[in-house]
C-alpha cells in the first residue's frame, strides 16, 4: 500500500496574527531538530541554546517577511544557519566553512532513507559526523534532520544547488567510509 | 535499526527540558503585553517644562526683533524731491559713461565719410 505522507498543518497563519498559543505549537515542533541542527555544528551546549533562543526571536520578529507559509521550516532553519555562520567567523574559521572539496555535482545515487544505523554503530555514527568539514555536516543534518530537500538546503545555507549537491555526495561517502572503518 | 534522525534526536533528548523552559520564555514575552506606566498630565507638563521654557525664550526673541521701530525714524520722502523718469534715464547714461571711462573701454572712433571725388581727384593732382 503506497502511503503518502500528508503536508503538515503548521498554525504559521495564526502566529503571523501574533497568537502566542500558535507560536508555541511552531516551537515545540522546531526546537529538537533546530536544537540537533546548531549543537552539531556549535559543538557547545550553552552555545546551541543560545542561538536556539536568538532564532525564536527573530523568527517573532520578522515573520511578516515569510511569504510562502508553507516553508516556515525551512525558513527557521535559514535564521539559525546564518547565526551559526555568524559563530564560525566570529571564532575566524571562515576558511575552513567556506572549504571546497569540489563544484561538480556527482549523480546522486543515494537516498537518504537508505543508511540505517544498527545500535552499536550509534556512537560511531555520531562521532563520524562530527569528523565531516562544518559545509558537508550543514548539509547532511539539514537532510537527516527535517528532510529537506536539496533545493530547501540551497535557500538554507544560502549555497547554489550544485555545491549542495557534492556537499551531500561526498558527506554521505565520508560517512559511509568512516562507518565502514570502524 | 533507526534512520540517523532518530539516532540524532535521541542523542541529544537530554536538552529537551533546557529547551522546553526556552520556549516557554519566549512565549511568555509574547504573551506579556508591552509595560506602559500610567502618566498623569501633571507628570507629563512637568516632563516638558524645559521644552516649554525654550520655546518661550525663542518667541520673546522673535517678538522682539519683530517690534516697529520708533515712529519718524525712517523718513518720508517728499513728492517734490522724487525724480521723473527722464531724470532716471539721464542719471543712467550718465553711470553707464563713467563706467566706461573708468574700465578703459576704447572709445568709438570716429566714422570716416569719404569725401567727394572731386575733391579727391585734386588732392592726387596737387600732389
Amino acid at each position: 500500500m503506497l502511503v503518502v505522507a500528508e503536508p503538515e498543518q503548521l498554525p504559521v497563519e495564526q502566529a503571523k496574527a501574533g497568537e502566542p498559543e500558535a507560536w508555541s505549537v511552531l516551537f515545540r515542533r522546531y526546537q529538537m531538530p533546530l536544537y540537533v541542527y546548531v549543537f552539531e555544528l556549535a559543538r557547545d551546549e550553552q552555545t546551541s541554546l543560545d542561538i536556539v533562543q536568538e532564532t525564536f526571536i527573530a523568527a517573532v520578529r520578522h515573520i511578516g517577511s515569510l511569504r510562502d507559509e508553507a516553508k516556515f521550516g525551512g525558513w527557521l532553519f535559514g535564521i539559525a544557519h546564518q547565526k551559526c555562520s555568524q559563530l564560525w567567523r566570529k571564532q575566524n574559521r571562515e576558511a575552513a566553512w567556506r572549504g571546497e572539496i569540489a563544484e561538480t555535482p556527482p549523480d546522486l545515487d543515494d537516498s537518504p532513507d537508505e543508511l540505517l544505523i544498527r545500535r552499536e554503530q550509534e556512537a560511531e555514527f555520531m562521532k563520524s559526523i562530527n569528523q565531516l568539514p562544518p559545509p558537508q555536516r550543514s548539509v547532511l543534518l539539514l537532510h537527516f534532520v527535517e528532510d529537506f530537500s536539496l533545493e530547501q538546503i540551497a535557500e538554507i545555507t544560502e549555497t547554489p544547488l550544485g555545491t549542495v549537491k557534492s556537499r551531500l555526495h561526498y558527506a554521505k561517502r565520508a560517512l559511509r567510509k568512516l562507518l565502514e572503518e570502524k | 535499526m533507526k534512520t540517523p534522525r532518530e539516532v540524532l534526536l535521541k542523542q541529544h533528548q537530554a536538552a529537551a527540558p533546557k529547551l522546553d523552559a526556552l520556549r516557554a520564555g519566549v512565549v511568555a514575552g509574547l504573551a506579556r503585553p508591552p509595560a506602559r506606566e500610567a502618566v498623569s498630565w501633571r507628570d507629563f507638563a512637568r516632563s516638558l517644562r524645559w521644552h516649554f521654557a525654550a520655546l518661550s525664550a525663542a518667541w520673546m526673541v522673535v517678538a522682539m526683533l519683530n517690534m516697529d521701530p520708533a515712529p519718524g525714524a525712517v523718513a518720508a520722502i517728499p513728492r517734490d524731491k522724487i525724480p521723473t523718469p527722464q531724470q532716471l534715464w539721464a542719471s543712467l547714461r550718465e553711470s553707464r559713461r563713467l563706467l566706461l571711462e573708468y574700465s578703459d573701454v576704447p572709445a568709438v572712433e570716429p566714422v570716416v565719410v569719404p569725401g567727394r571725388r572731386s575733391e579727391m581727384a585734386v588732392e592726387q593732382a596737387v600732389v
